[in-house]
């Protein structure tokens, strides 16, 4: 009986090892642009599923497979700020095959310290949207901007803005604006988007910094209102909010949304990626997806090195604005 | 209202619509059941289908999956002590001592009639008191959130065994809670410089290794060549378990809408509240835990009332009730819905598509349970031995499909062994996933209440919400303590 | 039992004075921007952990003098059941007993290995060997129904798993 047992174990160690040995001899991934892509991709998306960033990933995913004719799988890495969509990505082969579907999140968090994996280990590919950031208040609280800062100016400490945690965009916003217009302010940090709009909408904190796209439903019943755009000019569907730059304050960054794949990808591979991309960018039914969930506000695209020097500016000013803060 | 109900009836009854319903529930009923596949994770997987469809036909198949995985997370939560979702912990107190008394039929039928019932009566509330309600579930922000996190902490009380136990697991479960980035600061907490501890440690992992692998492990040890042969039949409206349950149905499905409705609270809570609620009430609490028919209705009841009830923000509001009610708002805006106060009036018909079809996704449940089930039940005559590698893989798949981690797998086998160990102390296990679900809770709305009212503890007693609860939960502790206390004096002066 | 509790309490209070070094590392309130620092709440249910153990180990102590002195006769049924049990399975062969004896260990140390393998040989190949050796570590006697089981834990896997809910596998 006991033999019987042995005999089958052996046998199915036997089968492991046939396996193993057909696996082994699989054959490597080409490496040039001309037989790009060489299998299968992977989407490693840097946020949980249903958000901005897995929306706009799962929007390029088919497109992208008929363009190239290929199979992209999707995965959603949501854990640490997408940590470990960046990380995995750095660590993949720099076939190409890899893309990373990240937003501004990866920078603010890599400025925070909470992410291991810095510019040096990957490579943009193009940022294809950028959100406009906005200051929301609720409008039984302070009609307009000037009323909020003057509020603001008055009452040291007495005004509380609320957020998504500790190191993510709108955190950084709180910062920038903070130090540019020297208010004495509170940050709260909410696990999600929706506890910080329920705790605006009740009165509870005075304020949180969003997109306006978020928004537009509580703009409708009147109860929710930005009152300021970190934008240069003026929003031609919101021509009465008057923005930072013509208060005075350089303060122009959203949320953006871009690829990256690892710093191992040769440029050809890269160039051709960016060129697909493109391509996708342009196209009517991109366009039309950008326009119904109104990310249209202003012009999403940057070729991989514009971008890449954008990233290392926030990433410095960022970095700055932590350490000044702690 | 009528008018739109009626609108939203002819638009469900579609052929097509039935069929996207029926295998809603289907796939809901799958994934429900399998250990670690809760409803967040089918939802996702499904998220991509819905693009191609209308919105109305996306909508009604995303809350039908919904509703029909937090119902079917009670099969192997009764029949293995396998929780196929988070929302179905509690459930397995009561129901998998029954099924080992062989009362496995009793213990379904119970559930899914409980289920049902809460959750209809959740639909209802749903279709009636949204726009009511919602405005209600504004009033609750930090202050009362922690209030109400403390509150639920002091179920530890009526888990059952010693409290001393009780209290350890909830600590540890409230310090497994803290590892990670701290939300508020950013500080790494107990991450050992690992980017995988850094993301926290997940609630499915926890639970499947505490519940389904230490039973499985405690199974493997057992010899049960000569199993016998036990025959499941569901009857599913006993009248005299009815009369016997009526009053935990009534008050756990209320209690479960009332929490579900709060935005960021979800049915995994309600199911811990509304038990340790029914403990509090019963004239005999130490029956609790052996598999009694309330410690099986309350939990099901509130879950589904819960599930139903956290779809009342995302509808009046546009803020999710839960995790899987988060999700279902992102696909709102993929379909270029603008979710928010003005978001009902704007999309009534889909609205109320949406109500009709939860409803008869309860109808659903109610008919086609007991064959599912029955399928599902025949597995317990199955040898263990090849039941037990097959509830292991199945732990191992939804453990790594929550976020695609080989370390939360690990995480689970870890669980899995620390389980075995603390069930030979009869340690109350549920006291751990309570800290878990409630830790976070807790100590971020202490400290962001803290930080709205620059430090002033009285901002928990102003507040009437915040101070009916948190003195309820002081004087249940003051409870706990003094009634041992009282019977000894009553016990020396006989 | 008892021995058991010991050890647990033991355990615990190891654990948290371990963590309770490095809680006390953590920045304190008055370094950080929030009221109440990420020290304050684990620091609080670190010494709460210990001040609990330490009681469960006194408890557990003193119930235990309580009991030697109250019921040392009682036990002895017991231990009678357990001699009788060891000595009827005294007739099956050492290896098998070895085997039924350490089993839910053997299952274990398997799942690890299978865990590990998932990763070299593909999910697929793995499981089918995972399956088939614990079928057979748990007693399965029948060749036919270790198949039978390989075969419903693959179509498990593969239909259930891959087509129908396509979850991502490792």
């Amino acid at each position: 009986m006991l033999r019987n047992k042995f005999i089958s174990i052996i046998a199915l160690m036997m089968v492991f090892l046939l396996v193993g040995c057909g696996n082994s001899s699989e054959e490597s991934a080409g490496k040039s642009d001309e037989n790009y892509p060489s299998g299968n991709m992977k989407f490693l998306v840097a946020a949980g599923a249903g958000g901005g960033t897995d929306n706009f990933a799962r929007q390029v995913q088919p497109m992208l497979e008929e363009n190239l004719g290929t199979t992209i799988s999707v995965v959603n890495l949501p854990s640490a700020s997408g940590a470990q969509a960046h990380k995995r990505t750095a660590n993949s082969e720099g076939n190409g095959l890899t893309l990373d579907f990240a937003s501004s999140t990866y920078i603010t968090s890599l400025a925070a310290g909470q992410n291991p994996t810095g510019l040096e280990q990957l490579t943009p590919v193009a940022r294809m949207q950028s959100d406009v950031m906005t200051l929301i208040v609720n409008p039984n609280k302070y009609k307009n901007f000037d009323e909020f800062y003057e509020h603001a100016k008055n009452n040291p400490e007495d005004v509380t803005i609320g957020g998504t945690h500790a190191a993510s965009p709108d955190k950084m916003a709180f910062l920038e604006f903070k130090d540019a217009t020297g208010l004495d302010l509170n940050f709260i940090p909410y696990d999600e988007q929706g506890s910080v709009s329920s705790n605006v909408l009740s009165g509870n904190i005075d304020g949180m910094f969003g997109e306006i796209s978020s928004i537009l439903g509580y703009m409708e019943s009147g109860e929710m209102k930005p009152i300021l755009i970190f934008a240069e000019e003026r929003l031609k569907d919101f021509p009465e909010i008057p923005t930072t730059v013509e208060k005075g304050w350089d303060l122009t960054n959203g949320n953006e949304r871009g690829v990256f794949v690892s710093a191992d990808t040769p440029d050809e591979i890269v160039s051709k990626i960016e060129q697909e991309l493109k391509n996708i960018y342009d196209s009517d039914k991109y366009q039309e997806y950008e326009k119904k969930t109104n990310l249209d506000f202003r012009e999403g695209w940057l070729g991989s090195e514009e971008y890449r020097e954008k990233l290392e500016k926030d990433l410095d000013k960022y970095k700055k604005l932590q350490k000044e803060n702690k | 209202m009528l008018d739109s109900l009626l609108n939203g009836f002819l638009t469900v009854t579609e052929p097509m619509n039935l069929l996207l319903l029926f295998s809603a529930v289907f796939i809901g009923f799958l994934g429900g059941a399998l250990p670690g596949i809760s409803g967040v994770i089918l939802v996702v997987i499904l998220l991509p289908v819905t693009y191609g469809m209308d919105s109305t036909s996306a909508f009604m198949l995303l809350t039908a999956i919904y509703g029909a995985t937090v119902f079917s997370g009670l099969i192997t939560s009764i029949l293995y002590r396998a929780p196929g979702t988070p929302e179905a912990v509690m459930t397995a107190l009561d129901g998998y001592p029954m099924t080992q008394r062989g009362e496995a039929g009793k213990a379904l039928g119970i559930g899914i009639f409980s289920s049902v019932l809460g959750g209809t009566v959740g639909t209802i509330v749903l279709i009636i008191f949204t726009p009511l309600l919602a405005s209600v579930a504004l009033q609750f922000s930090s202050p009362e959130f922690f209030g109400l996190a403390v509150l639920g902490l002091t179920v530890v009380a009526s888990l059952g065994g010693r409290l001393i136990l009780g209290l350890i697991g909830v600590m540890l479960g409230l310090f497994i809670a803290t590892i990670g980035i701290d939300p508020l600061t950013g500080t790494e907490r107990f991450t050992f410089n690992s980017l995988n501890l850094s993301a926290g440690v997940e609630l499915i992992p926890v639970i499947v290794g505490l519940f389904a692998v230490s039973e499985v492990l405690k199974k493997a040890k057992e010899n049960d060549t000569e199993k016998e042969i036990t025959k499941v039949k569901i009857k599913i409206f006993d009248s005299s378990i009815f009369r016997k349950i009526r009053f935990t149905l009534a008050r756990s499905s209320i209690l479960g809408v009332a929490i579900g409705i709060l935005p960021g609270i979800g049915a995994s809570t309600a199911a811990m509240v509304s038990y340790s609620e029914t403990v509090r009430w019963s004239k005999h609490p130490k029956k609790f835990g052996k598999g009694v028919p309330e410690g099986i209705a309350a939990p099901e009841a509130a879950n589904n009332a819960a599930a139903m009830g956290a779809l009342v923000p995302l509808f009046a509001l546009g803020i999710p009730g839960s995790g899987t009610t988060a999700i279902i708002l992102g696909a709102f805006v993929m379909h270029g819905l603008q979710p928010g106060p003005t978001f009902m009036t704007n999309n009534s018909e889909l609205i109320y598509a949406v109500f009709v079809g939860l409803f008869i996704v309860n109808i659903l449940i109610l008919l086609f349970s007991k064959p599912f089930i029955r399928m599902f039940s025949k597995l317990l005559n199955i040898p263990y031995a090849s039941l037990g590698p097959i509830i292991i893989i199945c732990c191992i798949v939804g453990t790594f499909s929550v976020r695609n981690s080989m370390f939360d797998v690990w995480l689970m086998l870890g669980f899995g062994v620390l389980g075995y160990f603390l069930e030979k102390i009869d340690f109350p296990l549920v006291a751990i996933i309570l800290g878990l679900v409630l830790g976070p809770i807790a100590e971020s709305e202490l400290r962001r209440s803290l930080a709205l009212s620059q430090g002033d503890f009285s901002i928990f007693f102003i507040r009437p919400i915040s101070a009916s609860l948190i003195s309820v939960a002081i004087l249940l502790v003051c409870a706990v303590i003094i009634s041992p206390i009282i019977k000894k004096r009553k016990a020396q002066k006989l | 039992m008892r021995r058991n509790l010991y050890a647990f309490a033991i355990s615990i209070f190891l654990i948290s004075l371990f963590f309770l070094v490095q809680t006390i590392q953590l920045p304190g309130s008055s370094e950080v921007s929030t009221l109440i620092g990420p020290r304050f709440w684990p620091l609080i249910l670190v010494v709460s952990l210990i001040f609990l153990s330490l009681s469960l180990l006194i408890g557990t102590f003193i119930s235990n003098k309580r009991e030697e002195n109250n019921i040392s006769e009682e036990a002895k049924p017991d231990q009678l059941i357990d001699r009788y049990g060891a000595e009827g399975s005294k007739s099956n062969a050492y290896d098998q007993r070895f085997i039924t004896k350490h089993r839910h260990w053997i299952l274990l140390v398997v799942t690890i290995l299978y865990t590990f393998l998932m990763n070299i040989i593909g999910y697929l190949f793995a499981t089918i060997i995972f399956i088939a050796i614990c079928s057979i570590v748990l007693g399965m006697g029948k060749k036919i129904h270790v198949l039978i089981t390989l075969v419903s834990g693959v179509v498990l896997i593969v239909v259930v798993f891959d087509q129908l809910l396509n979850i991502p596998l490792p």
